[in-house]
């Protein structure tokens, strides 16, 4: 920081001269955001892009006409159930190649194509080990998985799911005593060299591309929390792991995402251009598909 | 090898029609015996004839008897000589300075139109001396840029970009010894102290086989030897720096040293200033020197050795220390912050006359280049009972690091051929950027890239070989490879110019080369900084490669005006730029995880008209050019500006003797914007929804991405500036004093230095773009005894 200062010592004898640059401002453009996946209805989130200069927050598009194709058939027109999201009533097909086409007045039609992933991932091997305490003394777990990786280029994302208890303290007693539980992703972490797609942090799936284990066995370990287990009374938990076969547009544009995001104004930093596939506007018409194995962990494992 | 056995022929078909005299020798300067680097020695019946090497040295073979032999070199006198050869004659000449020329010249070698040699530049010292300059500092990388296809980089900056190279692409020869880092301030000046400085040569296409190492271009810098006759000094004080040169023999024609100083201070002038405004507890400061010295010992005509020596620092600090008092407990605390690099390099050089037709010359040379950022902080507690103490210190240190070896033979077994061939030896040592943290009350850690070595051999082999009058071509081969954790490359680099010569005068020049270059320089690409990391070909990271062609015409007009005409085309396999989000500013991950490989073609054409004599001299110099890079993992694979591509790069040149004492000068140069990477629109990226409760809305919040259209998109404003310089000299009893007074940026144009995105005084967002240097005035005191 000091280096940066000194630096800026340089700059400081120079003459700031704040310019107007002649940057085309274009009208806004309709930005996409939609991951589709065989268990889910199609979704959509429309938004409105800014000026670089703008200071204004991002708008929803409302009334906009979102249609949906097969191929070259239009097979569904989601409608707008809230003011931010448009829905549908059908559900992606493995294997099938979609097409988003959003449009609305004073904005450029905007489509975006993508194919829906194949692959049935088989989770051949799940384990949960006890580790060490981490540094605050809480108790870590070690996740395990196995799969087989076809040949020919494949994108992952692996996520763990599980339960949260939910507390309220008890007026009489004083204590807290558990009043619901709930299904919420856990955080997991890995220092495997596959992932080289930087974290972001509200997002709790790994992304990574077969590039290094094309063809093979792919193993990887992971360390994660048992949340419930922090509960002396709570022996064992049954937690949900998902492996999740994403398109390559997805990966991209998660890799160049997060790595955006995670630059942070480092000035020292060279810009990452975000992917995009979405023609006329921005943002990701994605695709995954998702295997999942329900795991029982011991607490003593 | 095909190559090599064509080279053979040629020697061999030379030698064996070699029936000839040879004339040889030293030509020198007449007042100081200073070695003349490039003077002409021809027969004026034949006009057969050849230059001096650089160390003043020529060898002549002729077939016939009666020569008239003429020796020339820019700013002196010609000799004409008559003689009559009866078997090999040693003849050492000494020209005597035009002190009172009317008439300036712009290049000092062989006529443009003779040499095959293509794509090459030479300027005076003296005319550099001539050319205004930053602070009134002068700077020969600065004059460099002022020729077609030599760029600087950012605004004010020393960095040389050669007809779409990067800076590391320069082989930049001092006495023979590689300058890993050629600036000072940041850039802005250039390590070269003019006063030390002999002879510039640039070579940026059509290497000649001997050099090597480089892919874009060769800048040959010599020391002055030093005068061997009596003691001279000449110096400066200027408003930023001054310096002192001086020079004499340590034996009268045999031996001769000169050293030279330099150094600023405004570190000084600042402190006392800095310390009043904070009672003294803090200081900062900045400074940088350098310090050239040479001797030489002629044991004979034949042999002759030279050791030679550069170091320089750049310092950047900031001290404080302090303390108070509280509760009977008494705190004191230092820190001290800085930043310093430098360069050291030696060279040790012998001569050696086999034969009037074999001269050799071998050097070994050490190279040194470190940076060094660093952070200390020591506390001590003082109660009644105890003392307690507590300290520690950061540093991040990188570098480079050359032991060399290496012999050079020249040949001349006949009038028409010259034979070059040589070999050397180079070991790097790397020091990829290491983080280094030490503290009193925790264990020692060290992070970062580890020590790597490196090996680089060479060989070559080249002949100029005069074909007829009318065709001369320069043609050889250069081998280099290079060892490093046990993986060996190499590559055969062919390389020919030719010219041929219509009656009119009019040149047609070509040529082609190959070139090879086993060092990257991670370069960080918004600001060139000393941080910059000079790191191996690996097993991941290969070794660059380029391949350049060049055509082009010269033409001397009424022998007033000297006019070239180049195309080039060049291409670059191998170039490594940071990766996309990757940031220097992380020690923790290996140099070659934070790179990608690319590739890189640059192509255009140069004009240069030089005014060559009379009372205004001068050139303009135009480029206009393209240069692109495609990495497959940039851009998303897809072709984008190079940052330093310039459509267009013009500059002016002028000076103007008004009178032998009174001399004025001004430079205007024009250069198309820097291409720059700026973000257009923003747009949402991953949302995240909130509920605030039952029967309430979802409410969705987007975090920000922004819109690149692609890598170096934008171009910044385009750069002008006009600098300007008067200068009177007097006679004085002791020597000669001058005064300069020059303006830079002489209308104060706000060149664009770099941009960023910025508010305001309302609050609204603003692309701002920094400038540096307004018009700078400056005022240089000279003098020489």
């Amino acid at each position: 920081m000091r280096y940066l200062v000194v630096l800026l010592a340089v700059c400081a004898i120079s003459c700031e001269v704040v310019v107007d640059v002649d940057i085309p401002i274009k009208p806004a453009s309709i930005t996409v955001h939609s991951t589709i996946n065989p268990d889910s209805t199609f979704q959509v989130q429309l938004t409105a892009s800014q000026n670089i200069l703008s200071n204004n927050q991002f708008s929803t598009i409302p009334e906009a006409t979102v249609n949906i194709y097969d191929g070259e058939i239009l097979v569904e027109t989601l409608v707008q159930n809230s003011e931010d999201g448009y829905k549908g009533t059908l559900k992606p097909l493995k294997g099938h190649t979609y097409t988003i086409e959003a449009s609305k007045t004073n904005y450029k039609t905007v489509t975006a194509t993508d194919v829906v992933p194949s692959q049935n991932v088989k989770l051949s091997k799940v384990t949960f080990a006890k580790k060490t305490n981490d540094e605050y003394n809480q108790q870590q777990y070690s996740m395990t998985i196995e799969f087989d990786d076809p040949k020919g280029e494949n994108y992952y994302e692996i996520g763990l799911y599980g339960p949260e208890l939910r507390y309220e303290r008890d007026e009489d007693t004083g204590e807290y005593v558990v009043v619901d539980t709930v299904i919420i992703q856990y955080p997991i972490d890995s220092e495997d060299g596959i992932f080289t797609v930087e974290q972001y942090y509200s997002d709790r799936f790994w992304t990574f591309s077969d590039d290094v284990v094309d063809g093979k066995t792919v193993k990887i370990n992971f360390n994660t929390y048992i949340y419930p287990f922090w509960n002396e009374t709570v022996d064992e938990v049954e937690v949900l792991v998902a492996v999740r076969e994403i398109s390559y547009s997805m990966f991209k544009y998660k890799q160049t995402a997060n790595l955006q995001r995670s630059l942070d104004g480092d000035p020292f930093a060279e810009p990452v251009p975000v992917y995009n596939n979405v023609k006329n506007g921005y943002g990701i018409f994605g695709a995954y598909q998702q295997t999942t194995s329900t795991v029982t962990v011991r607490k003593e494992e | 090898m095909r190559y090599l056995l064509l080279f053979s022929l040629f020697c061999v078909t030379s030698i064996a029609f070699a029936q000839s005299n040879t004339i040889s020798g030293y030509v020198r300067d007449r007042e100081t015996g200073e070695s003349l680097i490039g003077a002409n020695v021809f027969d004026k019946s034949t006009l057969k004839g050849t230059t001096t090497n650089h160390f003043g040295y020529y060898t002549l073979p002729l077939s016939y008897s009666e020569v008239h032999l003429v020796f020339s070199y820019v700013g002196y006198l010609p000799i004409d000589t008559l003689i009559t050869l009866k078997g090999n004659v040693e003849l050492s000449i000494r020209l005597v300075p035009q002190s009172m020329l009317d008439e300036i010249v712009v290049t000092a070698e062989e006529d443009l139109v003779d040499m095959p040699q293509m794509s090459r530049i030479g300027i005076p010292v003296d005319q550099i001396k001539s050319l205004p300059a930053l602070a009134g500092e002068v700077d020969i990388f600065k004059a460099l840029q002022l020729m077609p296809g030599i760029q600087s980089g950012s605004e004010g900056s020393s960095g040389l970009y050669v007809r779409g190279g990067g800076p590391d692409q320069n082989l930049i020869l001092l006495d023979g010894v590689p300058v890993y880092n050629a600036s000072h301030l940041f850039g802005f000046f250039s390590v070269f102290n003019a006063d030390a400085i002999n002879n510039v040569e640039v070579i940026k296409g059509g290497f000649p086989a001997r050099y090597g190492g480089r892919l874009s271009s060769v800048i040959d810098i010599s020391m002055k030897e030093g005068n061997n006759r009596e003691l001279k000094g000449t110096g400066s004080i200027g408003l930023i720096s001054s310096k002192l040169t001086l020079e004499g023999p340590l034996k009268k024609e045999k031996s001769s040293f000169i050293v030279s100083a330099r150094r600023t201070y405004i570190d000084i002038l600042a402190r006392p200033l800095i310390k009043a405004n904070t009672d003294g507890d803090e200081t900062a400061g900045y400074f940088f020197y350098d310090l050239n010295a040479k001797v030489n010992y002629t044991f004979s005509d034949r042999d002759r050795i030279y050791l030679s020596t550069y170091t320089g620092d750049d310092k950047a600090y900031a001290r404080s220390k302090d303390f108070y008092v509280s509760d009977n407990t008494r705190y004191d605390y230092k820190d001290e912050f800085g930043l310093k690099w430098g360069n050291i390099t030696s060279a040790f050089r012998w001569n050696h006359v086999f034969s009037p037709k074999i001269f050799s010359n071998v050097t070994a040379t050490y190279s040194k280049y470190q940076f060094d950022i660093f952070q200390e902080y020591y506390n001590k507690t003082t109660t009644p009972t105890e003392t307690t103490e507590d300290s520690g210190a950061t540093r991040y240190f990188s570098g480079i690091q050359d032991l060399a070896l290496k012999t050079d033979f020249e040949f001349t077994p006949h009038v028409d051929h010259q034979l070059r061939a040589g070999a050397s030896a180079i070991h790097h040592t790397f020091n990829p950027g290491i983080l280094a943290y030490t503290a009193s009350n925790d264990a020692d850690t060290t992070l970062g890239s580890t020590k790597t070595r490196g090996l680089e051999l060479a060989t070559y082999f080249e002949d100029d070989w005069t074909i007829s009058k009318a065709i001369r071509v320069n043609a050889g081969v250069h081998f280099s490879a290079f060892n490093v954790n046990n993986i060996w490359y190499q590559k055969a680099q062919p390389r020919i110019n030719a010219r041929y010569l219509f009656d009119n005068g009019l040149a047609i020049k070509a040529s082609y080369a190959t070139m090879a270059q086993f060092i990257h320089l991670l370069t960080n690409s918004s600001i060139g900084l000393p941080t910059d990391l000079w790191v191996p070909a690996t097993k991941n990271i290969k070794p660059q490669y380029s391949s350049q062609v060049a055509i082009g015409v010269a033409k001397n007009i009424t022998k007033t005006y000297e006019v070239s005409i180049e195309a080039y085309y060049k291409d670059m396999t191998n170039l490594i730029e940071y990766s996309e989000g990757a940031s220097y500013l992380d020690p923790q991950k290996d140099w070659q995880d934070k790179v990608s490989t690319g590739n890189g073609v640059s192509y255009g054409t140069e004009l240069l008209i030089q005014k060559k004599t009379g009372r205004f001299s001068g050139w303009i110099g135009y480029t206009l050019s393209r240069t692109e890079r495609t990495f497959p993992d940039l851009n998303f694979g897809k072709t984008y500006p190079y940052k330093y591509d310039r459509r267009h790069d013009v500059s002016l040149v002028g000076i103007y003797k008004l009178r032998d004492d009174f001399e004025f000068s001004a430079t205007w140069v024009y250069g198309t914007g820097n291409a720059v990477s700026l973000p257009e629109e923003r747009y949402a990226g991953q949302g995240q929804s909130y509920n605030a409760g039952p029967g309430r809305p979802t409410y969705y919040f987007y975090d920000e991405l922004l819109y690149y259209p692609s890598r170096n998109n934008y171009r910044m404003r385009a750069y002008h500036r006009l600098d300007v310089s008067v200068s009177k000299t007097k006679k004085k009893k002791w020597g000669q004093q001058t005064w300069s007074f020059g303006a830079y940026n002489a209308y104060s144009r706000a060149n664009p230095f770099f941009m960023d995105i910025g508010y305001d005084r309302s609050g609204n967002k603003k692309f701002k773009q920094y400038s540096l240097f307004p018009i700078i005035p400056s005022v240089r005191y000279n003098f020489e005894f």
